[in-house]
């Protein structure tokens, strides 16, 4: 998916920021106005603090970050729609942009008759909009409801036509906000289709979402937007990491024990021995606990133990159920565990790591002291990861599917 | 300001698309459709006519009362429902404002483009109608058809003012009734202006320079009702009047439109 991006700059952000005014009444009337003589009735909000970012031709850029982080105002500023309050946007080539729910129809109006406002407004003529009339309607599969008021469609259909018109204005840059979050299966999966044509056609894609399955697929590189300003940028693995790292704050962590042993550093690694929290199901993962004793210490045990988000006891063990026996500890040293293929589709991951003796006395427990994610790179549903091949084999004679097998 | 015009003549098949999207959504949900912008002018001409040539007596002085009336009570109700329309519609397109990028211009432009059409078909009606009474106006078109230029223009200065206004005072919304009931009795439509010089020539003057519609209005009697040529300083007043009114719009609007995708 990595293009030769020879420094092709089709946006280019520098020092942006933009302002809101916030307003002390809900709708502002003559009277407020005389009333501001006096005293301001609004407070200025920045929704964008100085932002500054390249893209270039031919990425797929994604843009992530919590709610009311800035994105969709970002993206509102490279399409024009807002004019920034300081700095400056370059941007070469067309844009589609695809924001929130739809691209602004109107409810009065048909299907059909929104087709056509709408792909004026992205800069279509009367006459290409006429050619790609059948294929939009085909692609959002309104057939039957396409001379239906647009106030009548659910929001899916809304989503779909949007989506629709969008991609064939036959944009250079197409920008998509959250529109993917919506929308039935089979619509989604036809978008990213959509989008991954859009990649090979070395379309310039920005992409924002709070889905890290589909940021850390789809994106070769995304920015992490944090209260208006960049919190950091790079590639989908090391950001995704980042962001879940700041978004758990780790408030569930405690330790107890008589400190006999101390625990002085725990750590997850994947097999490659880099540092991780990120992972995806089926990885292989090792758990690394480091250890000071300052007295000798006779038959200790170490273990491990995993919560997922609710608490719930996923997994736990320690050295003396897998047969390692340990004489005696003293000074400085390090505890592996090896764990092999993780069964877990998705979700957050707390880590529990203790020393104990025979008798479970606790010398030292960290509890919750780290946190992981495991993410699912494909659409499996569940909290299980459980690899799977199927297959089909027709007994009747009446179709000719021969024997197929599918595999993920 | 060029660039910005050479901008939305750019976009002028867009402007195209708002203007039938206009009339299509004004006509959806009434069965007579075009039938009411032929009815409303005929009523509100009917009871006028009653109350200010019967009652108060102006058919003495006025002949063919109905016609003065019609020659500019139909350019009237076209600038009602242009400055009516607009104060509202930056509001009321808030879904595209927020989600697309255009020149906000279009928007009070189509409501007026849309307007034109009706008001095209209502002007027919009267001009058909003045032949038949015998009023032959034809020799007089150049002054209608210059009188409509400035109209327009001056109807597209004060829907740039309304729209843009609305945005940071919804009360424009509510108030803009009162507003143009006012405007309707500043302006000579059911009443001769050479009345009101008679009473007090100043404040007639004043009329003249401070409401832009007056001098429309003479031009719009003098080309229809009158058949006459109007002065040359009557012309400059029209002139006058609507350019600057468009160019005190245009900068307004240019001014306030960049932020009305945060306040809508
Ligand atoms: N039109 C507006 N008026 C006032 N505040 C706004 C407006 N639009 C967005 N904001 C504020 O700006 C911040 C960023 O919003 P947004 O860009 O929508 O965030 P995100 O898309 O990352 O969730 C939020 O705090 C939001 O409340
Ligand atoms: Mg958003």
């Amino acid at each position: 998916m990595k293009k030769n991006q020879s420094s092709k700059i089709v946006i280019e952000i520098k020092d942006l920021w933009e302002s809101f005014r916030i307003y002390h009444h809900k709708s502002m009337t003559l009277k407020d106005t005389f009333v501001r003589l006096k005293k301001s009735a609004y407070e200025e909000f920045w929704a964008l603090k100085g932002v500054s970012f390249k893209v270039f031709k031919g990425e797929t850029l994604g843009i992530i970050g919590e709610n009311g982080s800035g994105k969709s105002t970002l993206l509102k500023c490279i399409s024009g729609i807002l004019e920034p309050s300081k700095g400056c946007i370059k941007v070469k080539g067309k844009i589609s942009p695809l924001l929130e729910l739809g691209a602004g129809f109107h409810p009065e109006l048909s299907g059909r008759e929104n087709i056509f406002i709408n792909g004026a407004i992205l800069g279509l003529t009367k006459k290409q909009i006429q050619e790609r009339y059948d294929k939009i309607v085909a692609f959002a599969e309104l057939e039957d409801f396409i001379d239906t008021q647009v106030k009548f469609y659910s929001s899916g259909m809304y989503i779909r036509l949007g989506f629709a018109v969008a991609i064939f204005a036959d944009p250079d840059i197409l920008m998509v906000d959250e529109v993917l979050a919506v929308g039935d299966e089979s619509f989604r999966k036809k978008c990213f289709d959509k989008i991954k044509e859009f990649q090979k056609m070395n379309k310039t894609i920005i992409i924002v979402t709070h889905d890290m399955g589909s940021a850390y697929r789809f994106c070769d590189r995304l920015v992490l937007l944090s209260k208006g300003k960049i919190n950091k940028e790079g590639k989908p693995k090391e950001i995704v990491r980042n962001y879940v790292n700041s978004v758990i704050e780790d408030e569930k962590f405690s330790e107890k024990g008589s400190k006999d042993i101390v625990l002085t550093k725990v750590e997850l690694f994947d097999e490659n021995e880099t540092k991780q929290t990120n992972f995806s199901p089926g990885d292989n993962l090792v758990i690394s606990i480091t250890y000071n004793a300052k007295t000798a210490i006779k038959n200790p045990i170490f273990g491990f133990a995993i919560f997922d988000q609710q608490g719930n006891h996923c997994f736990g063990t320690h050295t003396k159920y897998k047969g390692l026996n340990i004489p005696e500890v003293n000074g400085v040293g390090l505890i592996r565990f090896k764990l092999d293929s993780l069964p877990m589709l998705n979700g957050k991951f707390y880590l529990t790591v203790a020393a104990i003796n025979e008798s479970n006395d606790i010398y030292h427990e960290l509890k919750n002291c780290l946190s992981f994610e495991v993410t699912s790179s494909n659409d499996d549903e569940g909290t299980l990861y459980i690899p799977v091949e199927c297959e089909i084999q027709s007994l009747s004679n009446k179709s000719n599917t021969k024997q197929e097998v599918g595999k993920n | 300001m060029i660039a910005k015009l050479i901008e939305i003549y750019k976009h002028r098949e867009l402007l195209v698309v708002f203007t039938k999207k206009e009339l299509k959504v004004k006509y959806k949900n009434s069965a007579m459709g075009v039938l009411w912008s032929f009815i409303n002018p005929l009523i509100m001409a009917v009871v006028y006519t009653l109350v200010f040539s019967k009652l108060f007596g102006a058919s003495k002085e006025i002949k063919d009362y109905p016609i003065f009336l019609l020659s500019a009570l139909l350019a009237w109700n076209f600038f009602t429902v242009c400055i009516a329309t607009s104060s509202s519609a930056i509001i009321a397109n808030a879904n595209l404002i927020k989600k697309v990028r255009f020149p906000r211009e279009i928007i009070p432009l189509s409501i007026i483009l849309a307007a034109l059409a009706n008001y095209l078909m209502e002007v027919a009606v009267l001009m058909v109608i003045l032949l038949i009474m015998g009023y032959n106006f034809i020799p007089y078109l150049p002054i209608f058809l210059l009188v409509l230029i400035l109209q327009l223009i001056a109807t597209a200065g004060f829907g740039f003012i309304f729209s843009a206004l609305t945005v940071y005072f919804r009360d424009i919304e509510q108030l803009i009734n009162i507003i143009l009931l006012i405007w309707f009795f500043a302006t000579p439509i059911v009443y001769d202006i050479s009345k009101v010089n008679k009473l007090s020539p100043i404040f007639a003057t004043a009329l003249k320079i401070l409401n832009p519609l007056v001098s429309i209005m003479l031009l719009y009697r003098s080309s229809l009702y009158y058949l006459s040529w109007p002065s040359l300083q009557l012309i400059i007043y029209g002139l006058l009047g609507s350019t600057s009114i468009f160019i005190a719009g245009y900068i307004l609007f240019q001014k306030l439109s960049p932020n009305f995708a945060k306040e809508v």
